[in-house]
């Protein structure tokens, strides 16, 4: 059965890209505007292998939706990576606290992303 | 007598309030003076990427076109006539990698808009100021409350915007910054924890 993973991000061409990259490589693929919106697919039972999440979003932003998932006890142990144009230290070691898996910087090389996505998913 | 020091008085607190408001707009002019060539090098920088993120996309179109001819080519020729399986092969491979490219190529719009909202938003800050400078020009509190600079800085992601913000206040790129930081592309990093 194909693995999910949800993409959080509040650029639709961003998401776009993404689950281009995705459903090519044959994952299912499903999408979020912000965080808001993630926590609430996410409270309706979806239950993606993997979430992808932007930085800076309106309202809930990457760092904040990564603590709420973290809070669910089924969530507790998806990977979940940043993919952000950020890429200072500061803002890393904070993902990290909150409980993110890797850090891309944008733009994403599709490839490289694939490699990393099957780094990070359960085999 | 009484008349002569009211008027002195009065003038003494007109005096006062146009030296507040002289320091006001010296204030502004001079944190919106070093901001404009740190905004226009962002909007550069915009101008610069979207022109090369169209060369990406026209190279890697006309590339995927011109195998998509071959491919018609050797399909319209009798078998066992067309070029080796091999060949086509790495014809595959090579579209792979243009399709690659060209989704890297098209995420300058979300990169590129990041950007522009950064020049956007002191634009916006700046125009506040303004406005609360000719309703009350002689608040003390404006100069006070004005930090476009720290706020421009703060708003930043990009290690390329940072740079460009260094290289555009002191004519060089701050510490850790690419020497070069023009290319989004050398920026591209994956961090697992």
């Amino acid at each position: 059965m194909a693995q999910t993973v949800l993409i959080v991000d509040d650029s639709r061409t961003m998401r776009d890209m993404v689950a281009l990259t995705l459903a090519d490589a044959g994952f299912q693929v499903v999408q979020a505007g912000d965080g808001d919106e993630a926590v609430g697919k996410l409270a309706s039972g979806s239950k993606p292998d993997l979430v992808v999440t932007d930085l800076n979003m309106p309202g809930m932003d990457g760092i904040s939706l990564i603590r709420e998932i973290r809070k669910m006890p089924t969530l507790k142990f998806t990977p979940i990576l940043m993919l952000t144009t950020e890429s200072s230290d500061d803002k890393k070691a904070e993902g990290r606290a909150a409980g993110a898996t890797g850090w891309i910087v944008k733009p994403f090389n599709p490839e490289q992303f694939l490699k990393v996505l099957k780094k990070v998913l359960p085999a | 007598m009484e008349q002569k020091a009211a008027a002195e008085a009065t003038l003494r607190q007109q005096i006062t309030q146009l030296e507040q408001s002289n320091r006001s707009w010296e204030a502004f002019a001079a944190h919106a003076i070093p901001l404009m060539p740190i905004l226009t090098r962002q909007i550069e920088a915009v101008i610069a990427q979207t022109e090369r993120a169209a060369l990406d996309l026209t190279g890697k179109i006309r590339s995927i076109s011109e195998r998509a001819r071959r491919q018609a080519a050797d399909m319209s020729r009798p078998a066992g006539s067309g070029r080796a399986v091999e060949q086509v092969q790495a014809d595959a491979e090579e579209l792979a990698a243009d399709v690659s490219r060209i989704i890297m190529a098209m995420q300058f719009q979300d990169i590129t808009k990041q950007k522009l909202e950064h020049v956007a938003q002191p634009l916006a800050q700046m125009k506040t100021y303004m406005e609360s400078l000719l309703a009350n020009p002689a608040s003390p509190e404006l100069s006070k409350a004005l930090n476009l600079l720290e706020e421009v800085e703060r708003s930043y992601t990009m290690e390329t915007e940072r740079a460009a913000m260094a290289h555009a206040l002191h004519g060089h790129a701050h510490a850790g910054a690419p020497a070069q930081a023009t290319s989004e592309e050398e920026e591209q990093s994956v961090t697992l924890f």
